[in-house]
């Protein structure tokens, strides 16, 4: 039948795993570890390195050792944040088409998702050993604040991997699912999720098996990575003031460097202080290793990040300001993310919600294990055509969800839970002189449709372009450009009689579509906006690029499952068609009947005017 | 709170799908107009619990899931504006002023129509057409347009208003 997994696919890190009927059940590599470095190592023999064992090629491959490429995924590479990424990442980015980051490592040119599609892989490969089944389908979390190219870049690469993505879940509300999954509560709950690239910050509304997002927000470029690059920093600076070598203009130098920074960061998590010595950071003029001294204790570490931890207290402020909640009102407040083990961290945190936050739950896994749990939901949503009741593998055999530490002692009893999500951001449409109306503003629920209509500016105007934005302000060129639509063929007629009808629909993964049509012509466009810098999909029939570096065998492998998705496709799709054949004849006969009786209408009204 | 069986939403779907563009926000949501927030938020949670599209993913056909979807994407839009005292304040007095001041609705440039928005669109259509025969002296045509649009909306000032002005 094939499995449905869920996979937390992180910037550093990922996760995936089963929901099982003895619960969410972790792929494992051949260490035992659970959570694999988001890295892919591609040394110029040819071979293909993943994972864990890809991350100690950091040091000593760096050129061909690709590592926070979900930083880069359906971005812009023209973008200056993205820009200031770049030049910290040791493995060369160009610009492709659509300005989208193509990743160049020994000669080959990748796209993002292809790259991210080779992490994906690895984690399906490690399932399929263990849970010794057939991978076909998946939900895969992203930030919440993830824009729409980066989450159709996320769904390429799934796609690349070969794989039915059922579903793009927010990380935070996946992380909420994993908590409050079968517990029967009635709770608020604030989510601080701050991993090794984003930070996010939701609250949810617990309902027993309700799982209601009330608001969003987050940074995109706030996570353990810039910490890294700080403290990174702070060793050259030494380094400079010591020995007289400034390691800040070699970009192999900084790499190393921010791989002790790392060490360092989390060294302090657990003690006071950190020292010792750094080796082979850079060499001298005559070629000789130079090696530096450094000390740093916490207390000068929590000032250098202080500015961060600001940032993301800020974030939550912002959040119940607008969901109009107070700080009394959380009822509990669930950390996810590698980088709320800094004692900094979760000080201001238990400070600012006056509560300590819930130690229940694993800050590593808990969100892979939320996207199991609802990949398993998904997959298994049937029920009882005549009684609606659930006959869900998971109202069945409920799966009992242990976190690691369990407060409560015995494991949960969960049934079929719903998440209820929002939008991260306001959409917006352009309107004259520069401004933009907002359509759906931030925290609208999901899926929605709104539809408003609009008009010309100016007389026998025959085009417009509608063009959408994300973003909090009122003009245009403050926010996020997301793309345009253009309707053509409007009829001639004076400023303000044309009647433009705009529909916006933002799809369950959260992901907008866009469509116009004038009302006096019934002319219509539909487009799911073309987004700079998103990857330019191959023919959804088509098979995908394989990615690039892989053995025969992994090809053949890869291969195999998109060939299986392809067919798992035409099926659908066949099945569709017949359907869609039989309902169109049924409304044919339909409409032939209503025209009969409009015209009958019509005689009788005509009948009544001349009375 | 149990999802609907198949045969309750294949029904309810058939049921609101064609009225869809002339049920407003309260209908839509089930709830009274004086419906506090504590209402607005259960009822949500009740059509969602009932008729999500996550909870029937496997039961409808793909065409009656995206049926669905629509449906599903309208009741959270009531919810976005019922539940938000801004939005539902300004969607209530576009609803009034509808039923008031008919035809002179205000219309600003950038948004022509925003009390013919609320009607359905055969409505919408009906009502242009009968503006349009108006204005090229068909009364006769113009008349009964209007009348059949406000067949459509029968509690609709603002077609009351367009009728008696035509
Ligand atoms: N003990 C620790 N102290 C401080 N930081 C830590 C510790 N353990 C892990 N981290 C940091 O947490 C980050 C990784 O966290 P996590 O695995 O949650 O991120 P991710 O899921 O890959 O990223 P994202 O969710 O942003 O895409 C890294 O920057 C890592 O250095
Ligand atoms: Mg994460």
């Amino acid at each position: 039948m094939g499995l449905s997994i869920g996979i937390d696919l992180g910037t550093t890190n990922s996760v995936a795993g089963v929901a099982t009927p003895e619960g969410v059940r972790l792929a494992a590599d051949s260490t035992g570890r659970r959570i694999h470095a988001s890295v892919v190592s591609l040394p110029a023999s040819g071979s293909r390195i993943l994972g864990n064992n890809a991350k100690l090629r950091k040091a000593t491959d760096p050129g061909q050792t690709i590592y926070s490429a979900k930083r880069l995924i359906g971005q812009n590479v023209r973008s200056p944040l993205v820009q200031l990424t770049m030049a910290s990442l040791p493995y060369p980015v160009e610009e492709g088409n659509n300005q989208q980051p193509i990743i160049v490592v020994g000669g080959r040119r990748m796209t993002v998702p292809e790259v991210s599609a080779m992490v994906l892989t690895h984690l399906i490969q490690l399932c399929e050993e263990q849970f010794e089944d057939e991978v076909t389908e998946a939900v895969i979390t992203v930030p919440a604040n993830f824009s729409d190219s980066q989450r159709q870049g996320t769904k390429e690469a799934g796609r690349i991997a070969g794989l039915d993505v059922m579903r793009l879940v927010n990380e935070p509300t996946a992380a909420a699912l994993a908590y409050g999954y079968g517990q029967a509560m009635d709770q608020r709950v604030a989510v601080f999720d701050f991993g090794g690239g984003t930070f996010d910050f939701s609250v949810l509304k617990i309902d027993s098996d309700i799982f209601e997002v009330l608001g969003t927000d987050g940074e995109f470029f706030l996570g353990g990575d810039d910490i890294d690059k700080m403290v990174a920093e702070f060793l050259a600076a030494e380094m400079n003031r010591s020995i007289g070598v400034d390691p800040r203009p070699t970009p192999t130098a900084m790499n190393r460097l921010g791989i002790a920074a790392e060490q360092i960061k989390q060294y302090l998590t657990s003690n006071d202080a950190a020292g010792g010595t750094i080796d082979g950071i850079v060499v001298n003029d005559v070629g000789k290793p130079m090696s530096i001294e450094f000390e740093l204790n916490r207390s000068t570490f929590d000032n250098m990040i202080e500015g961060y931890v600001d940032r993301t207290i800020d974030v939550c402020r912002n959040v119940l300001a607008t969901t109009g909640l107070e700080l009394g009102d959380i009822d509990s407040v669930i950390m996810v993310g590698g980088s709320t083990r800094i004692p900094l961290v979760r000080q201001r945190l238990a400070e600012y919600f006056s509560k300590e936050p819930a130690t229940r739950i694993n800050p590593d896994e808990v969100v892979a294990h939320g996207a199991a749990i609802q990949a398993a939901m998904l997959a298994g949503a049937v029920h009882d055509s005549d009684r609606g009741e659930l006959t869900n593998e998971l109202a069945e055999n409920p799966v009992p969800i242990d976190l690691g530490i369990s407060e409560e002692g015995a494991p949960s009893q969960g049934g079929a839970a719903l998440l209820l999500d929002v939008t991260p951001d306001t959409l917006r449409i352009a309107t004259a002189g520069g401004y933009s109306d907002a359509f759906l503003e931030k925290n609208s629920p999901i899926p929605i449709e709104r539809s408003k209509l609009f008009t010309t500016a100016h007389a026998n105007q025959s085009r417009v372009v509608i063009e959408c934005y994300r973003g909090p302000h009122r003009r245009q060129a403050d926010n996020e450009l997301l793309g345009s639509l253009e309707l053509n063929d409007i009829p001639p007629g004076d400023r303000g009689e044309a009647e433009i009808e705009v529909t916006f629909r933002v799809d369950p993964d959260s992901i907008l579509h866009v469509r116009a049509k004038d009302l006096r012509t019934e002319n219509e466009v539909e487009a799911k906006l073309n987004v700079i810098g998103a990857p330019v999909p191959a023919d959804e029939q088509g098979f995908a690029d394989l990615p690039a570096g892989m053995t025969e065998k992994q090809t053949a492998k890869v291969r195999q499952r998109q060939e299986k998705r392809q067919q798992r496709l035409a099926k659908k799709a066949e099945k569709e068609r017949a359907k869609a054949e039989k309902q169109a004849r049924k409304q044919a006969k339909q409409a032939e009947k209503a025209e009969k009786a409009e015209k009958a209408e019509n005689a009788e009204n005509a009948e009544n005017e001349g009375e | 709170m149990r999802p609907w069986s198949k045969r309750e939403l294949l029904a309810y779907l058939d049921r609101v799908m064609p009225a869809l563009e002339g049920l407003d926000h309260f209908e839509l949501l089930d709830v009274p107009p004086n419906a506090d927030d504590k209402t607005i938020q259960g009822a949500y949670h009740n059509m969602a619990a009932g008729l999500h599209p996550d909870r029937h993913r496997n039961v409808l056909t793909p065409s009656q899931h995206e049926r669905l979807i629509v449906v599903y994407a309208r009741i959270a839009e009531a919810y976005r504006v019922l539940r938000s005292q801004v939005h539902r304040e300004k969607y209530l007095r576009d609803e009034a002023r509808r039923r008031q001041d008919g035809t002179e609705a205000p219309r600003a440039p950038q948004d022509p129509a925003s009390a013919l928005a609320l009607l359905s669109p055969k409505a919408q259509q009906l009502y242009r057409r009968a503006i349009a025969a108006g204005r090229t002296g068909d009364k006769a045509s113009a008349m009964l347009n209007m009348r059949m649009a406000l067949a459509k909306h029968p509690q609709s000032g603002f077609l009351q208003d367009a009728l008696r002005n035509l």
